[in-house]
Order: C-alpha cells, then sequence, then structure tokens
C-alpha cells in the first residue's frame, strides 16, 4: 500500500526532515500493517500505544517491541489467543510503560519537569497564600483626623480666627474649585510696577474685609478644621468635596489626602495682601497700618500651623520670612513711621515666635500612624501583617478596585514576606522621628558624630533587603531631613529682623550706628544672636549705606558681607543663598557658594 | 503458582538480570525463558516484563540494541551492563541470604532436612 505523501511527511521525525529524508517511520498503522500482526493483537498494541501518551518516537518504539513479541511469540508455536490472554491489563500496562521510558528521558528534560513541578507548587502555595492574606482586613479603629483637629476643635466659634478670614476672602472674591483657585488680582505687584494702581484700587476696595483680616489675626486660635469634607460655612470659598469614602476604609477618614490642607493657599494669600497694604500704607505715609499690617501677618503665621504638619510648617516659614522682608522695607525706607514703643513691641512678638520641630512634625507622625491602620491588619497587640498597599480614599482613585485587588493577589505574599510587621515598622519610624526632633533642636555647628537620621535612612535605602522591609518608613521619612535647616534659617531671619529693630532703636537714641552688637545689649537686645552655622556672634560692619549684619554661610568663611553673586534659576534658593537652607540645595559648586548670608538688610529678590 | 505482586516486584529484576548473564536476550525469549525455568512461577506477560525492561535500563543496569531478526523482522536485544552484573552479583547474594534464613525457619528447602 502507498503511503500518501503528506501522511509520510506528517509522520517524519523532525530530525529525519532536518536531513533531507521524508522517513513516515512515526506511522504505528504503517508498522502494524508491514507486521502482517491480526486484527486482535494490532488493535491492543494500538490501543496500548496510545494510552501511554508518549512522545511519537518513543511509542514507535514500543510499537516495535510489542509487535515483534507478539510475532516472535507466533512463530516459537504460541497461539494469539494464549498470548493475548497473558499480555495483561492493558491500562496497567500503558501506564507502567510510560512510568518506565519517561526515566530514560534526557536530563534536561527531567530538570524541566522539576521546575515545573516546583513552579505549579509555589505558584500554588502563593496563590493559597495570597487567598489567606485576603482574609485579613485593616482595622481603622483611631480617628487620627479628630486627633490632628483636637486644638482647632476645641476654640469656641466666636473666638476663632479663620471663620473671619473665610469671610474676608469670600467678600475680596476668593473660590477655590479643585486645583484652581480663582481671586481677582496678582498680589505681588508692588508700587514702581506697572500694573500697582490695579492692586492699590483693589487694596482700597476692600479696606474693610483687610480691617476684619487684621482683627482676626489677634486672635489667639484658628479653628480652621482640615478634612476630606468641606464643611458647609467653608463652601462658600471651596468647591464641595463629591468623594465617596471607600466601604472598606472604616467610618474614620483618611489622613492621606491631607496633602492640600486646604486653608494654606488663602492664608498665604492674605499674607500677601497684608504685605501689599503695608507697601500701599509705607508709601501713603500710614505708619499705624503698615504696623498692623506686619503684625498681622505674623498672626497669619501662627494660624497656618495649627495641624503642625510638615507642608503646613513651611507655609509658616514662608510667610513669617516674608514678613521679615514687608518689616524690613519700612525700616530702611521710612523707620519714622514707627515709634519706639511698637517697634519694641514688634520685636517682642517677633521674639516670641516659637519654632519647634515638633510643630512640623507632630502632624507627619498622626498621618503615619493612620496609614500604617489602613494598610496593615491589627493583632490586639500591635502587631499586624501588611494587606493593603494601596489605602485609598474614595472610589475617584485613577486605579479601580478590580485593579488594586489584583495587585493584592499578585503582590500580598511577597510584601507579607518582605515588608516588616506593623509593631516593627512603627518602632523604626518613632526611633526615626524622635531622632529627627532631638536633631532638628541642635545647631548646626553642634555635630556629636553619631549617624544622623538622613544617614541611616540613606542606609536603609541603600540595602536592598532593608529598602524593601522599611519602605513605607523610607517613603515617609524623605521629606523630613529638611527641618533642621528650615528652621535654622527661620530662626536667622527672624534674628536679623530683631537685629534691624534694635540698630534703628539704638541710632534713635545715640544719633548713630553702634560701634559694636555688644553695645546693643541689654538695652536693646537680650544678648548678641549667634550665627546659625558657626555658634559665633553674627558679624557686624557699617558702610556708606548703614549697617550690615550677616552670617559667614555655608562655605564658613568671611566675605565682608557680600552676598553669593551668582543668580540661580531656583526660587527656593534666591533669598536663602549661603543660608542653612542652602545645605538642601542641587549639588553646587565651590564658588557658587562663595558669600556670606546677609541677615540685616537682606538683599530680597523678586 | 502465582507469586505475590511484591514479592515479584523484588525478584523479577534479578531474575531478568540472571537470565541476560549467559547472553543478549529479546523481550520474548525471556518470557519463555522466566516460565521454564522458573516453572511458572516467576512467569509475567508483556504487561510487567517490558516497563521493567525500560526501567533497568534507565537505571543502566541493562542496555538494548535494534537488531534484524532471522527474518529481517525488527527486534530489540537486550544485554547485561557492567553495572548489570555488580547488581546481579549483590541481588544474588541477597537471595541466597533471605534462602537460607528462610531454610532455617523452616520456610524453603531446608525444611527437608529438617
Amino acid at each position: 500500500m502507498t503511503t500518501p505523501f503528506r501522511r509520510r511527511l506528517w509522520k517524519t521525525p523532525m530530525r529525519d526532515l532536518v536531513r533531507g529524508r521524508i522517513t513516515g517511520r512515526l506511522d504505528i498503522d504503517r508498522l502494524l500493517e508491514e507486521a502482517s500482526l491480526s486484527g486482535p493483537a494490532a488493535d491492543k498494541v494500538r490501543r496500548v500505544v496510545k494510552r501511554t501518551r508518549l512522545w511519537r518516537l518513543e511509542k514507535v518504539d514500543v510499537a516495535n517491541e510489542l509487535i515483534a513479541h507478539f510475532l516472535d511469540g507466533q512463530e516459537a508455536g504460541t497461539s494469539l489467543d494464549e498470548l493475548l490472554e497473558t499480555f495483561g491489563d492493558e491500562v496497567q500496562t500503558a501506564k507502567l510503560i510510560r512510568r518506565a521510558k519517561k526515566r530514560q528521558r534526557p536530563m534536561v528534560w527531567h530538570a524541566f519537569a522539576w521546575a515545573r513541578l516546583c513552579f505549579l507548587i509555589f505558584f500554588g502555595v502563593y496563590f493559597l497564600s495570597a487567598l489567606y492574606l485576603m482574609t485579613g482586613s485593616p482595622s481603622v479603629t483611631t480617628d487620627y483626623l479628630a486627633i490632628l483637629n483636637r486644638k482647632a476643635a476645641g476654640v469656641p466659634a466666636d473666638e476663632a480666627a479663620w471663620p473671619i478670614y473665610r469671610e474676608a476672602l469670600h467678600k475680596m472674591g476668593y473660590s477655590e474649585h479643585g486645583n484652581d483657585r480663582t481671586f481677582p488680582i496678582d498680589t505681588h505687584f508692588r508700587p514702581g510696577d506697572e500694573e500697582w494702581p490695579l492692586l492699590l484700587a483693589f487694596l482700597t476696595e476692600h479696606a474693610g474685609a483687610l480691617a476684619r483680616v487684621r482683627e482676626a489675626a489677634t486672635r489667639d486660635k484658628s479653628g480652621y478644621l482640615v478634612g476630606f469634607h468641606t464643611t458647609a460655612d467653608d463652601a462658600i470659598i471651596f468647591e464641595p468635596w463629591d468623594g465617596v469614602e471607600a466601604p472598606y476604609m472604616g467610618s474614620h477618614p483618611s489622613l492621606m489626602r491631607l496633602n492640600s490642607l486646604g486653608n494654606l493657599g488663602p492664608m498665604r494669600l492674605l499674607a500677601r495682601l497684608m504685605s501689599a497694604d503695608c507697601a500701599r500704607a509705607l508709601q501713603a505715609g500710614d505708619g499705624d497700618t503698615a504696623y498692623a499690617d506686619v503684625m498681622a501677618q505674623i498672626g497669619l503665621a501662627r494660624h497656618t500651623n495649627s495641624q503642625s504638619t510638615l507642608v503646613s510648617g513651611l507655609v509658616r516659614i514662608s510667610i513669617l520670612i516674608h514678613t521679615c522682608k514687608t518689616t524690613q522695607e519700612v525700616l530702611i525706607s521710612r523707620p519714622d513711621l514707627w515709634t519706639d514703643e511698637q517697634l519694641r513691641d514688634l520685636a517682642h512678638r517677633f521674639a516670641a515666635i516659637d519654632i519647634t520641630p515638633e510643630d512640623m512634625l507632630n502632624g507627619e507622625r498622626l498621618q503615619f500612624y493612620d496609614l500604617l491602620q489602613r494598610t496593615y491588619t491589627d493583632d490586639g497587640h500591635g502587631g499586624g501583617r501588611i494587606i493593603n498597599p494601596l489605602p485609598v480614599n474614595s472610589q475617584n482613585e485613577s486605579v479601580s478596585m478590580q485593579v488594586r485587588n489584583v495587585a493584592r493577589i499578585v503582590g500580598l505574599p511577597a510584601l507579607t514576606a518582605m515588608v516588616a510587621p506593623r509593631d516593627e515598622i512603627r518602632q523604626m519610624y518613632d526611633g526615626l522621628m524622635d531622632r529627627m526632633i532631638i536633631e532638628s533642636r541642635r545647631p548646626l555647628w553642634i555635630e556629636d558624630g553619631s549617624e544622623t537620621v538622613d544617614e541611616t535612612v540613606d542606609k536603609l535605602r541603600g540595602s536592598v533587603r532593608s529598602g524593601i522591609r522599611y519602605l513605607p518608613v523610607i517613603i515617609f521619612m524623605n521629606s523630613h531631613p529638611t527641618v533642621r535647616t528650615t528652621l535654622q534659617t527661620e530662626v536667622g531671619f527672624r534674628d536679623g529682623v530683631l537685629i534691624g529693630i534694635a540698630l534703628e532703636l539704638y541710632k534713635r537714641e545715640h544719633g548713630d550706628w553702634p560701634i559694636s552688637l555688644v553695645k546693643l545689649v541689654p538695652g536693646y537686645l537680650p544678648g548678641v544672636p549667634v550665627d546659625r552655622l558657626t555658634g559665633e556672634p553674627v558679624r557686624y560692619l557699617v558702610t556708606k549705606d548703614g549697617p550690615v549684619v550677616y552670617s559667614v554661610g555655608v562655605d564658613g568663611d568671611d566675605d565682608g558681607g557680600r552676598p553669593p553673586v551668582d543668580k540661580f534659576d531656583s526660587d527656593f534658593l534666591k533669598n536663602n543663598r549661603a543660608s542653612p537652607m542652602d545645605f538642601t540645595g542641587e549639588a553646587r559648586t565651590e564658588a557658587e557658594h562663595d558669600g556670606d548670608w546677609v541677615l540685616w538688610p537682606v538683599p530680597w529678590e523678586e | 503458582m502465582k507469586i505475590e505482586r511484591e514479592l515479584m516486584r523484588g525478584a523479577g529484576p534479578v531474575a531478568v538480570l540472571k537470565l541476560l548473564e549467559p547472553g543478549e536476550k529479546y523481550g520474548y525469549e525471556l518470557v519463555k525463558d522466566l516460565a521454564k525455568r522458573s516453572d511458572g512461577v516467576l512467569a509475567m506477560g508483556q504487561s510487567t516484563l517490558y516497563p521493567m525492561l525500560y526501567n533497568l535500563e534507565a537505571k543502566g543496569l541493562i542496555a538494548s540494541r535494534l537488531d534484524k531478526a532471522e527474518n529481517g523482522r525488527p527486534r530489540k536485544y537486550y544485554r547485561l551492563t557492567g553495572k548489570g552484573k555488580k547488581r546481579l552479583a549483590h541481588g544474588t547474594q541477597q537471595w541466597q541470604a533471605v534462602t537460607a534464613a528462610m531454610g532455617a525457619l523452616g520456610i524453603t528447602g531446608n525444611l527437608q532436612g529438617a
């Protein structure tokens, strides 16, 4: 019988084809036909071979062997019936042959088979682990938002400053929709600018609202409540929050969304308005209003940070530094506008500004605790495993819940194995935060040689194991190393203003600038402020333009009160060059560091 | 007499190795020799023999070659390897020890002498 070409081609092993031969030797039916094996025996061979589920070449080998067995038996005189009877169970035979033949396969195949088995076992165990781990859930038991708002919530409505600020903002046309803020006028204009008349008109038109802001700034507490949901009262300036809490987040709102802290933008705006109004008053020769505007800025700064978070602390510092600038503008151009009493009072207000690292870090700590209770289970003893690595606050999140659930199934067992348990994470975070608070209080010139928090975090980040194990801590601690230098910079600028006020008072009394800052002690200053970078008294000299007070700056050498000459594009650095904050700027050359940090009068740049 | 599967599992391979000791044999020849020389006690069908041969080959105790029979048909012949000879010697010793022990207990040949 002629085997059709296509059939032969199909029944030819690849190795023969590669050699250019079409053998058709995988064709078991052809083998049986050529052997002329009787029907029942051929059928048995065919069934057994098929049941072995071996590779095609192996099947041919087995078929040849079984065919030979039947033929040999018949040639030896054994009847076909007897041969079939002694053959044994077909299914069992196929199973045993398969098992034995597989043992003869190459090592590579065995290695692959083992690898596949191991993978399947691993996958199975991993999947079951994921299912088990997903049975846990975060236990949101503490309302950290309430704790964060505790001080503000205790302020009686008729004593709170925020409702007055809010009303003034509304009257002046402020509104906020999402990230879009609307205000009728740019507050950065100053006398001499082409657009100044526009701002001047605005300030005049809203003199009543500005008076209310000054009044509010004298109040003790802000009373602003941070949170997800816009209160009915705040809705006059803020767009109501339309998000829906994710159901598993519990009844307590999450702090994860508080980065914007709604009042910060409006508070900065009000401070800039006060600064602009001070410039207006200065131009008009209205010393009392200029004084009240500066005092209002100090009050605004104090009210900004009632929740003690890093970002609100930075905004507070920004407002205070701007207040220093406003004060300087008056003292340099029209010192006569302010009475001795006003100057002394202003000095006391500046000196009373309490600057502590806790003001910037306590809120951060609460946010971290809130993160923990939303990402970990709680065993009731402080421990727990990570369960919800992607905590969400609303269904408006860009990543859908389905994607999150898939990510959890895929990632949970690995995360649980690699990320530290809850108590260890909290212990690590608390340890670093406690050290950071101590470190942030320590002046920059005092180094005790111990490892800084920044260095510890760098070490954690530098190791793959600890980098993953303490990932939540590393992410949260990333922004904190600036606290120490930021606070020291704020103190430096504040000291500059205090010295400026003292110099003015001295000159009024003595008719000329003092030959040394020591002359200001104790009548005008309790002591000569120290250079925040060296711990030595700040430097002082009198030029033809007046007195100059300065720190030697980050380069540590005295450049005679000359500020760094280079201009920088960075808004962050342009008024803080050579200051402690300059440490945290981008890597720069020695020449760029060259210069002093001038504290009075500060060469402010817009 | 048909012996228990477990006993056959221990005895079968040694018996096959022993049959291959004089020289190479093909499958049916082994079936016949086993049945004949053991008076049918160790008789086994294809379902037992061929998996056993493949296992012994996988362990390197026997080797096979494909050749043509007298009538020109393909036929596979099995022979003992060096490793197989050692295993046979070891298996023989073990079975002799077992037989002696069984004899001492009056279970095998020594029963008559007891």
